[in-house]
């Protein structure tokens, strides 16, 4: 594999700075073309690298990186379960490599989006959010799409979200299509749950949190495993406070048990929180001793999904039934 | 709910320490318990045991009451019957906290302990045990 142009001398590839970047390939050998340098060049600069793609890039990378202990393959979900968590896991991830002497970490992989059978909405936040999340680490993530699966819409944001952006010789420069976000409107908004279309098992108008919290626990018993009902009534809690403090009343709160999966919506009339990356960073006013409940509730063992169309905000909870109770149920 | 002029009596932080004598703090401590979270907060000497559940609306009044209490090096928190706790009261009790005038959250269930974790707070004076 040629080594790219950026491999040397490059004063950004030797800076300690974070590099956030997007780049798109349309053919296994073009993302070899992108990937093996930047690998390769990590090991020569004593960096760790460490990937996070699907099984079928994972084995090309192997097929054409030589065996090394600086690299690592991450082969399970990795990082990518939520947006939430994939900050943070990638976090620790970086932190972890760092503290053992790395000077920077390299990491690569893919964002899910339909071109892997998965909703990109919520990803787009995440590329939004990561340059605030890790920015202050020596960290070189740059995000290669595959042109051949990722939708039109999917490649579109991508490009906006970056600040940089690499062409097909590895060399990058200022984005020029970059767009900063500002609000949640901006986002994709998530594909509703086809359960949210039918009448739902409760319907509770302005409760307390107390009431959301019996609702939950009342209606999930012995459905959920046990950490993830706890999760589920910590997160709706969360939500319907917020909404009770910050939002604009009435505050709905609905509940639908399906033979999969429960979910779980609070909605007020306001339009929502400001900061259009609220839930996935640990962002906080000044002086204040709250703030964090959605934080909280995107990293729980629970799917969130924030919605803010039009007039009114949405946070929806889902948690899948555990299986040996759901195949009894 | 609390009586109007108990919560001003405690509410600005320079009515703390403002009482004559000691006695005189526990007797208006004593009476704001009683008026206010009674079937919720239980003293036994230096340990106070909270029931049910903390919610955001309550977390003021409890720590506004811990203000107002007889000044100790160490207060112990019993947690072991509370259902919830919102996590803007584990932030309000760590900033209560200080490292001469230790809070311990005894008998926190596991969920309140994982919220602790993710809030990720600089600790000095709280402790979960």
């Amino acid at each position: 594999m040629k080594r790219s142009p950026h491999a040397e001398a490059d004063g950004h590839a030797m800076a300690q700075g974070y590099l956030h970047q997007v780049g798109f390939y349309d053919s296994d050998e073009a993302f070899g073309e992108l990937i093996c340098p930047f690998a390769l060049d990590g090991i020569e600069a004593g960096e760790h690298v460490v990937f996070a793609y699907d099984p079928y890039k994972m084995d090309l990378l192997r097929d054409w990186l030589p065996d090394s202990s600086g690299f690592t393959y991450l082969t399970d979900t990795g990082p990518y379960a939520t947006p939430a968590r994939a900050l943070v896991g990638w976090r620790r991830v970086v932190e972890a490599h760092l503290a053992q002497g790395a000077p920077r970490v390299r990491i690569a992989g893919n964002v899910p989006h339909p071109g892997y059978g998965q909703p990109y909405a919520g990803w787009d936040r995440y590329e939004a959010a990561i340059d605030d999340a890790m920015g202050d680490l020596p960290v070189w993530a740059p995000c290669l799409y595959d042109t051949r699966i990722a939708p039109p819409e999917v490649i579109d944001a991508a490009r906006r979200l970056h600040h940089d952006v690499i062409g097909s010789d590895g060399t990058y420069h200022s984005n020029e299509a970059f767009e900063a976000v500002g609000s949640l409107a901006d986002f994709f908004s998530p594909p509703l749950d086809p359960l949210e279309q039918t009448p739902p098992a409760v319907e509770l108008v302005d409760p307390t949190p107390a009431e959301a919290r019996a609702a939950v626990r009342q209606l999930t018993a012995g459905l959920l495993g046990l950490g993830q009902g706890q999760d589920l009534v910590t997160a709706a809690s969360e939500a319907v406070t917020n909404a009770l403090i910050h939002g604009i009343a009435p505050v709905r709160f609905r509940i639908w048990i399906g033979e999969e999966r429960v979910v779980v919506s609070i909605r007020d009339e306001g339009t929502g929180p400001a900061d259009p990356l609220v839930g996935l960073l640990q962002r906080t006013d000044e002086g204040a001793l709250s703030g964090r409940g959605l934080w909280i509730a995107h990293q729980m063992d629970i799917d969130v999904a924030l919605f803010s169309v039009g007039a009114g905000f949405t946070v929806r909870l889902r948690a899948n039934r555990s299986d040996a109770v759901a195949a009894v149920a | 709910m609390i009586a109007r002029g108990a919560l001003q009596l405690i509410s600005t932080p320079d009515t703390y320490g403002g009482f004559s004598d000691a006695a005189a703090q526990r007797r208006v401590f004593e009476v704001l318990l009683d008026r206010a979270l009674a079937d919720k907060i239980f003293v036994d000497g230096d340990v106070v045991r909270v029931v049910g559940a903390l919610d955001y609306f309550c977390a003021g009044q409890l720590c506004r009451i811990l203000r107002a209490a007889p000044e100790v090096t160490e207060r112990v928190l019993d947690l072991s019957e509370i259902e919830f706790i919102h996590h803007g009261a584990l932030w309000a009790l760590n900033d209560l906290a200080r490292e001469d005038r230790k809070v311990r959250l005894s008998g926190a269930a596991e969920s309140v302990q994982r919220v602790w974790k993710l809030l990720d707070l600089p600790s000095p004076g709280l402790e979960l045990c």
